[in-house]
């Protein structure tokens, strides 16, 4: 029986011994991460440095390779016939930003210790005898993935929108540690709105594209699986011969949540009008706990939670919030007490109360405005679609995604209590509370 | 190429908790390959591979036809180092009394080392499972080793102590 090249994706993807034979007649043979399935047909070797086996291989045409599966161990033996060597181009820029991302994502560096990507195709593949394998124990995907659909479809708003996908990957398909991104309007900023799993959930942190596993899935539009981050981060660092300690974003004004040594990685890119709109990720101790099956999964559920906020972005820009179209009337400014300084950055829309850190952006600039607003005349109920027209706002067009915005300004203010909250006020509308009086910088107090 | 300063026995290159191959080529320029699940370094010099017969069988064959370079190919999960040891003059042995317990220890030690890297106790027992029955033995001339651990030292030779006093 043929065995295929998709057939055995996990061992191909999972752990290669490489072998190649030299000008003088000698082999030479190496352990590498695993390979880069391009097609049926084709693989891709990615080196962070000129071995002597990739050498070996370019320059006979042919490599063997011995491949493991990471899951059931059985073992395969691969025999290859080089076809070219790529230093630019989807394949090569793929690894080269997904090994840089793995180790930007860990020791913040953006250099990229891999040098090009040598294309093979794939002569022949015999699986090798095995005593023994282990039994695979993921879920099957499928029903899963079905479950976690009718979920995401049900959804009748984005904060239930964005709970039933995060809330999904855990309960579906047992992904221990998840969160989401959205890209901040007008920038290349990918902005967290929340997450699962960790101590902090890190609404407000901010990856820029192209740096860390996050970015890079975001800047190169495609899926970036990391199954043995141990592997490919120990080596990574040896190739830049860092000794910088990790910093797992620590410096940021809101810290990413992350695991310390994740085994397994896997952000996935959701796109939308003009591009990528949103990155899901997930990650996990183990190694290989993602595979191209999960891969492909997720993708589906990002493109049904794209599909979903799309939908009730314009459902909630057709909501007129009819009970608060006209102002309420102001409270009554009864509150006591030492006044919240509010200062806001007008470049970055950066607001910082009594000196720390919120919130920037577009969730910065809209904070400002309800708080500008609730300074001079006391209002504290919001309409999303007054704030959508208010001209003060970097609110584009449709594309906003105002809703999913608020989210993560409500969410943001409830993990950072600063005195300052939102909640939910009915359809369509947010209420500001306000433990304080406000002093805007620049403004009377009130 | 320039040469690693300091000096290391070819045992301990190859002593546990190392993953192991055994590379030989072949007929134009194609290799074979095959995991290993132990090595010695005989009172002679010579290294003598330990394999599993049925997964080493196409690199034991192209031994007997007479293909003459083999390497040894080593990988600690522990430190992720890596050694590409290079040899010649390939001799298919039958196994020795006191093998059996070598490889028994050597796969006990490597089992617990892919830990590190991330796989599990069972997945171990599968990847380094053998029949002892199927036990056979490739010795090889060591003609130099090679820094494969990725970083500044890569391609650099070893100063082995067993190839200087030889």
């Amino acid at each position: 029986m043929t065995i295929t090249a998709s057939a055995i994706r996990r061992a191909l993807e999972g752990v290669v011994i490489v072998s190649a034979c030299g000008a003088d007649g000698t082999p030479s043979v190496q352990l590498v991460g695993g390979c880069h399935y391009v097609d049926e047909n084709h693989v891709a070797l990615g080196y962070m440095n000129d071995y002597r086996v990739r050498l070996d291989g370019v320059r006979s045409g042919f490599s063997r390779l011995l491949a493991f599966d990471p899951v059931t161990a059985r073992k395969y033996n691969v025999l290859l016939q080089h076809v070219r060597t790529e230093t630019s181009g989807p394949v090569a820029d793929f690894l080269r930003l997904r090994v840089a991302g793995v180790v930007s994502h860990q020791v913040a560096s953006n250099l990229s210790p891999l040098g090009c990507a040598d294309i093979y195709r794939i002569l022949r593949i015999d699986a090798l005898p095995c005593l023994a394998t282990v039994p695979p124990t993921r879920p099957e995907i499928l029903p899963a993935l079905r479950q976690a659909a009718s979920a995401i479809a049900a959804a009748p708003d984005v904060e239930a929108l964005v709970d039933q996908t995060l809330d999904s990957l855990a309960g579906c398909f047992g992904v221990s540690h998840a969160m989401l991104l959205m890209r901040e309007a007008g920038t290349e900023r990918f902005v967290a709105i929340d997450s699962r799993g960790y101590e902090v959930h890190g609404s407000g942190a901010e990856v820029a594209a192209g740096e860390g596993v996050i970015g890079c899935a975001a800047s190169m539009g495609v899926a970036v699986r990391i199954d043995n981050a141990r592997i490919t981060h120990a080596r990574a660092r040896a190739v830049l011969e860092t000794d910088r300690p990790d910093v797992y974003w620590a410096t940021a004004p809101v810290p990413l949540p992350g695991l310390v040594k994740p085994g397994s990685q896997l952000a996935i890119p959701i796109p939308g009008p003009g591009g990528v709109v949103a990155v899901l990720y997930c990650e996990d101790v183990s190694t290989y706990r993602f595979d191209a099956d999960l891969e492909h999964a997720f993708s589906v559920l990002g493109s049904l939670f794209a599909t979903a906020l799309d939908r009730l972005e314009r459902q909630a820009v057709g909501d007129t919030g009819i009970e608060s179209r006209l102002p309420r009337p102001a409270e009554p400014p009864g509150r006591t007490g030492e006044p919240l300084q509010v200062r806001c950055e007008p470049r970055t829309n950066a607001i910082f109360v009594n000196g720390d850190y919120v919130i920037r952006g577009v969730a910065g600039a809209v904070l400002r405005r309800m708080l500008e607003c609730h300074a001079s005349t006391g209002q504290t109920e919001f309409t999303n679609r007054l704030l959508r027209h208010d001209i003060s706002l970097p609110l584009p067009d449709l594309d906003d995604n105002l809703s999913a915005r608020l989210i993560m300004l409500q969410r943001r203010l409830e993990q950072r209590p600063c005195g300052i909250r939102l909640r939910k006020a009915g359809r369509g509308r947010v209420a500001l509370e306000v433990d304080r009086p406000l002093r805007m910088e620049s403004e009377p107090v009130r | 190429m320039s040469t690693v300063p300091h000096p290391q026995s070819l045992s301990d290159l190859v002593r546990p908790p190392c993953l192991l191959t055994l590379a030989v080529a072949a007929e134009n320029r194609i290799p074979e390959v095959c995991l290993a699940l132990a090595c010695i370094v005989a009172p002679d010099g010579r290294l003598r591979v330990l394999l599993e017969r049925p997964g080493a069988q196409a690199v034991m064959d192209a031994i007997a036809a007479g293909w003459p370079n083999v390497s040894v190919g080593t990988f600690n999960p522990s430190n992720l180092e890596t050694f590409l040891i290079q040899g010649n003059l390939p001799r298919l042995e039958p196994p020795r009394d006191g093998d059996l317990p070598v490889v028994a220890a050597a796969v006990v030690a490597t089992r617990a080392s892919v830990g590190a890297i991330g796989f599990s106790a069972d997945w171990g027992d599968a990847f380094l499972g053998y029949d002892e029955d199927q036990l056979a033995c490739v010795s090889v001339r060591v003609r130099s080793v090679l820094v494969q651990t990725p970083g500044a030292a890569i391609g650099q030779t070893v100063r082995v102590r067993e190839l200087a006093s030889a």
